[in-house]
């Protein structure tokens, strides 16, 4: 059945690019057809559409996603019949059924046909409502309980990480079991084996949850322990069983959510996204509470991948068309290639040439020595005459036919160029998805009536802007619905339209991209601003009185700055335009706010089309190349050496009327600082207005357009470095990052010296102990760590064996610390590699293990270990007295 | 006595020949010869790419090495450099981190090689761009000199001789053109540029 096309990832990959796009056009489908119900191509679309998620779903042995989408398929088909009079509430419905079915594309293959996990009612409930629906033929009015929902928050809280930890792994934990014992249900026989599964990790739940000092779980986990026993293996499956041991795990899941933490680690690693608030259990109840929850747009299933190794082996979309020409350029230049060799035999037939040339020169001269006749010298002149000639012939075809390729190929290549970089573009729609559904989300949780207008669905957009844009575009919108559209009331007072618009538009001019979002609200008190800024101190009364409307508006964009009176749960915190203009200044760009008051609102962003090319000057710092983007530029100059004037410690120069501090490149750079001492110094400003700073480089290099490139991820963060560039010869050029310079150079100018260099992972530590610690689950490392480093040991971690061996040989270490169960190479072999080394043998080993039988303790020290513990022995200090023992 | 070619009498005596019956012993030494039915064992044999950083010659399966190219220039990253972590380099136009494989395998630096480590006539430094599971790195090699098929069974297990930093990554020795050759243990090399200096 599903096996085959199981194990090829290529296929779950177009798996889920089909449901993504099959659910897409069932949102955006449904949303359009809730202002236009007698549209029937929508109907048929949305009926097709379901259709062919429930193939899709069908093809991966997802049955619980067929039914349901065959309910939905049912519903659309009886309107069509004209059974069913479809109505407001039915989208609510529909949109729920979606929103369930978009858990899909996030899961992993092995993942598919447990689905859904934990909502198995909320789904039955809701494939019986949409039965119910088409059986019932006509509308009905539901209650619409409107329940509050925990605010959502886009930055996540810092938490111990140990709590994370032990969340997310009890949590695959309970999953796991659930599995086996569905896994049970289906194949009775496979008790006795599900059993001896499922034990050993109640057993690892009970320890962790000691650990943690998590009472209940520890409790319930050995209810559960008992309940196994209870069953024994042995005797044909009790009845009760299942539902009892589920309904544990119930009670552990329900203690763990209540648990006051925030995403789990994995979660994190992510981009951050707010916090979905728990389906109600059980019963599906408050249907319109989950429509209202005013989704994120999904993030794209395709960035987080656990199948392949790296973030960029994703599929993206490019238009077939755009590919076509770049493989049509690649082919020319592949052919073209031919053209240069016959460069190559050129050159050779002329330096044959000029080795004949020379040997008639030669012998010239022999008869000239050899005074012979006037007329054969004559007849030699003649000869090297014509054949200079038919040189210089060869020559300037050579040239001609050199310019001719090279002016193909620079044409050529500069298609190709701009080819690929405007196959990164996709037309803005493409993430503009959810934006619809967000606003109607959001306008019905706040009782107003808003119509979401999107112009300029095709405008071309960076792939990589766009995807930044998302965000702050959909906490503009809400902005919008919540502090910018009046109640339908209000509206009323002010003979403005009943349903009020908001639009977003995009649209290219002058090279670059313009995004708008307008709002025929109440628009901006300007001067409730004006006080507000006022109010915060932030300018000096005389200075507040002169500001322009324009410049009390851009005030709006400083963080914290919140003119709302009251925070709502879906804005208003004053977080949130900041992070917009951030992101404009991180792209290049601009944005401002225009408002009248009582009319409307307008945001507009502008950024360059694409982020790929910057213009930068060059510098030569120590040899290198660096870039600085010139629009963090003031100025560039030359100054004399000798007006660069010292006071305490450190350098200035006078400018006009102000002194500027000067620093020397390489010094920020942590290189050899060599202030020059005569002559001209190159020196470039950066800053602003009087907020300069001057940079002594070693030579300009001149402007040039760079193509950015980002630096390679695992470098993290380089110092005064934002991405790198290739230049013309192919070399590598830095292009700093000019806030992280002004910070260091802030730091050289006040300290007289940059902080402490980074600590270099190679260190000295001769003195400090070091400890390595083995053990697959994430929980107890973290728990042996934090006990570890704070009784002053230094502490690497290992998840297994082969990662402990590994690790192992990469430090010296003073002792380990190991686990016993573990993948891939368990404790007792790991210790027995380490006892066959001579290098290793004479570490000190702990052995560390839940199991606490007389056998396993032998087992233990049979291996070769020193000393072997419970992993009780993290209640109390037993643990760091028996580390510090072998230690020292 | 005339016999023609053609002749009866020589076909039959040819004949006579070639029917004869076999000398004493002789199909049971055959039977012997194919009864052993011969099991040459499959030797099965690994790729690897050699290549010469100052006095020694090492290896890494070809399953590690990316590519061979033309050294270019590198780029030092400020705070961030060191004689292990040498920068960014620029191979094909993409940018890869360089890394000095002979700083971290502690080799001596050598001020001139001596000819009988050279095998080619003429030496080209390349760049040898190497990885493990998508982790990859650039660093600059002395001489190159290309795929060398050998045997697992060959592999002796380290000199004595070696520095302690380059026998922890070399998993043993083996000959090759009356060569030693190191082969190096990809998998600790990248571990240990990814856990020290990145």
């Amino acid at each position: 059945m599903s096996e085959d096309n199981a194990s090829d990832p290529s296929m779950f990959q177009i798996f889920r690019q089909e449901v993504d796009t099959h659910l897409s056009a069932l949102q955006d489908g449904l949303l359009n057809w809730e202002n236009n119900f007698s549209d029937e191509a929508l109907v048929k679309g949305l009926m097709r559409a379901a259709h062919s998620m429930k193939g899709a779903a069908g093809i991966f042995g997802m049955d619980n996603a067929k039914h349901l989408a065959h309910a939905m398929e049912d519903f659309f088909v009886s309107v069509q019949k004209g059974e069913t009079e479809p109505a407001s509430q039915d989208i609510d419905m529909l949109l729920a059924a979606v929103d369930m079915l978009l858990e899909i594309p996030k899961l992993a293959e092995s993942e598919l046909t447990k689905w859904p996990i934990g909502r198995m009612d909320e789904l039955v409930s809701l494939q019986n409502e949409i039965k119910a629906r088409i059986a019932k033929g006509k509308t009905t009015a539901a209650n619409q309980i409107v329940q509050t929902e925990q605010p959502e928050t886009i930055t996540a809280k810092p938490q111990s990480g140990v709590m994370g930890m032990f969340k997310s792994e009890t949590r695959s934990r309970v999953k796991k079991i659930r599995e086996t014992l569905v896994n049970i249900q289906e194949i009775p026989t496979a008790l006795a084996k599900g059993i001896d599964a499922i034990r050993p990790s109640v057993e690892a739940m009970v320890n962790l949850a000691g650990i943690v000092n998590q009472e209940a779980t520890a409790e319930n986990a050995k209810r559960l322990i008992a309940l196994l026993a209870a069953q024994n293996k042995e005797k044909p499956l009790d009845p009760n069983f299942l539902k009892a041991a589920n309904d544990i795990l119930d009670e552990i899941e329900s203690t763990l959510s209540a648990l006051e933490t925030e995403p789990s680690i994995t979660e994190i690693s992510e981009k951050p996204k707010p916090i979905v608030p728990p389906a109600p259990k059980g019963v599906f109840s408050g249907r319109s509470a989950q429509v209202q929850k005013a989704r994120m747009p999904t993030p794209n299933p395709f960035r987080k991948n656990s199948l392949q190794g790296t973030d960029y082996d994703f599929p993206i979309r490019v238009s077939a068309k755009s590919l076509n020409k770049i493989m049509a350029l690649a082919a020319e230049s592949m052919i073209e290639v031919k053209r240069l060799s016959g460069f190559r035999d050129g050159l050779l037939k002329l330096k044959q040439f000029q080795n004949n040339l020379s040997l008639i020169i030669n012998n010239s001269l022999e008869s000239y020595y050899a005074q012979s006749d006037a007329n054969l010298l004559l007849h030699s002149f003649k000869t090297i005459h014509d054949n200079v000639e038919k040189y210089r012939g060869i020559i300037r075809d050579q040239l001609d036919g050199y310019d001719s390729l090279l002016k193909d190929y620079t044409g050529r290549t500069n298609h190709l160029y701009h080819e690929v970089l405007f196959s990164r573009m996709r037309p803005f729609v493409d993430r503009a998805h959810a934006f619809p559904r967000l606003v109607r989300d959001t306008s019905r949780l706040l009782g107003k009536k808003i119509r979401f207008e999107l112009i300029g669905e095709r405008t071309p957009v960076d792939r990589e802007i766009l995807e930044k844009l998302e965000s702050p575009i959909n906490h503009m919108l809400r902005n919008a619905c919540d502090h910018g559209i009046e109640s339908p009331a209000e509206r009323a007072k002010t003979d403005k339209p009943e349903v009020a618009t908001i639009q977003i538009e995009a649209r290219h001019n002058a090279g670059m991209l313009l995004v708008e979002i307008r709002d025929d609200g109440h628009g901006i008190d300007a001067e409730k601003i004006r006080k507000r800024i006022l109010d915060k101190g932030l300018v000096t009364p005389e200075m507040a009185e002169t500001l322009t409307q324009d410049e009390v508006m851009e005030f709006l964009f400083l963080p914290g700055f919140s003119s709302a009176e009251k925070v709502t749960e879906i804005s208003g915190r004053g977080v949130g335009l900041d992070v917009v203009n951030n992101l404009m200044q991180e792209l290049g760009g601009t944005a401002k706010i225009k408002s009248e008051l009582g009319n409307g609102t307008s945001i507009m962003l502008r950024m360059p089309i694409t982020r790929s090319v910057i213009r930068t000057l060059l510098i030569g710092i120590d040899g290198e190349c660096y870039a600085i983007p010139l629009s963090r530029i003031d100025r560039t100059l030359r100054i004399q050496h000798d007006q660069i004037l010292a006071m305490e410690n450190h350098q200035y120069f006078h400018l006009g009327d102000q002194n500027i501090g000067v620093v020397s490149a390489r010094e920020v750079l942590g290189l050899e600082s060599v202030i020059p001492s005569e002559g001209n110094i190159p020196v470039v400003l950066i800053g602003k207005d009087d907020l300069l700073y001057a940079i002594i480089v070693d030579q300009f290099l001149g402007e040039t357009d760079l193509a950015v490139r980002p630096l390679d991820r695992r470098l993290g963060k380089v110092p005064c470095v934002s991405a790198a560039a290739l230049t013309e010869d192919g070399g590598p050029v830095l292009i700093m990052d000019i806030d992280d310079l002004i910070n260091n150079i802030d730091k050289l100018l006040s300290k007289g010296k940059l902080g402490t260099p980074l600590k270099s992972k190679k260190a000295d530590t001769s003195g400090v102990k070091k400890v390595l610690v083995v053990d697959d689950s994430a929980t107890v490392r973290e728990t042996e760590r934090q006990i570890l480093e704070q009784a002053g040991f230094v502490v690497e971690v290992a998840q297994d064996g082969v990662d402990g061996w590994n690790t192992l040989r990469l430090g010296k270490f003073n002792l380990v610390v190991t686990d016993v169960d573990m993948p891939r190479m368990n404790g007792y072999e790991f210790v027995s590699l380490m006892r066959d080394d001579p290098e290793y043998k004479n570490i000190p080993v702990i052995m560390i293990s839940y199991k606490d039988r007389e056998e396993d303790y032998q087992k233990g020290l049979k291996s070769g270990v020193n000393l072997y513990l419970t992993k009780s022995s993290f209640r109390d200090d037993s643990f760091i007295k028996a580390v510090k023992e072998l230690i020292l | 006595m005339e016999h023609c070619l053609n002749c009866p009498v020589y076909h039959s005596s040819g004949r006579t020949l070639l029917d004869r019956p076999p000398p004493e012993g002789y199909t049971k030494e055959w039977t012997e010869v194919f009864r052993h039915a011969v099991v040459e064992e499959y030797q099965k044999s690994t790729p690897v790419f050699a290549f010469r950083i100052e006095a020694e010659w090492l290896a890494l399966p070809m399953s590690a090495v990316i590519e061979i190219t033309e050294r270019k220039s590198i780029h030092t990253l400020p705070h961030r450099s060191n004689n292990v972590l040498l920068g960014i380099t620029n191979v094909r136009g993409e940018l890869h981190i360089a890394v000095s494989l002979s700083a971290l395998l502690g080799l001596e630096r050598l001020s001139d090689v001596k000819p009988m480590q050279s095998i080619n006539y003429r030496q080209y430094p390349r760049a040898l761009v190497f990885g493990h599971e998508g982790e990859d790195f650039v660093t600059p090699v002395d001489e190159v000199f290309g795929v060398v098929q050998y045997n697992a069974k060959q592999l002796a297990p380290n000199p004595v001789t070696l520095t302690k930093t380059l026998a922890a990554f070399t998993r043993g020795i083996f000959e090759y053109k009356e060569r030693p050759m190191g082969l190096l243990d990809e998998e600790l090399l990248v571990l240990s540029l990814q856990k020290n200096y990145l």
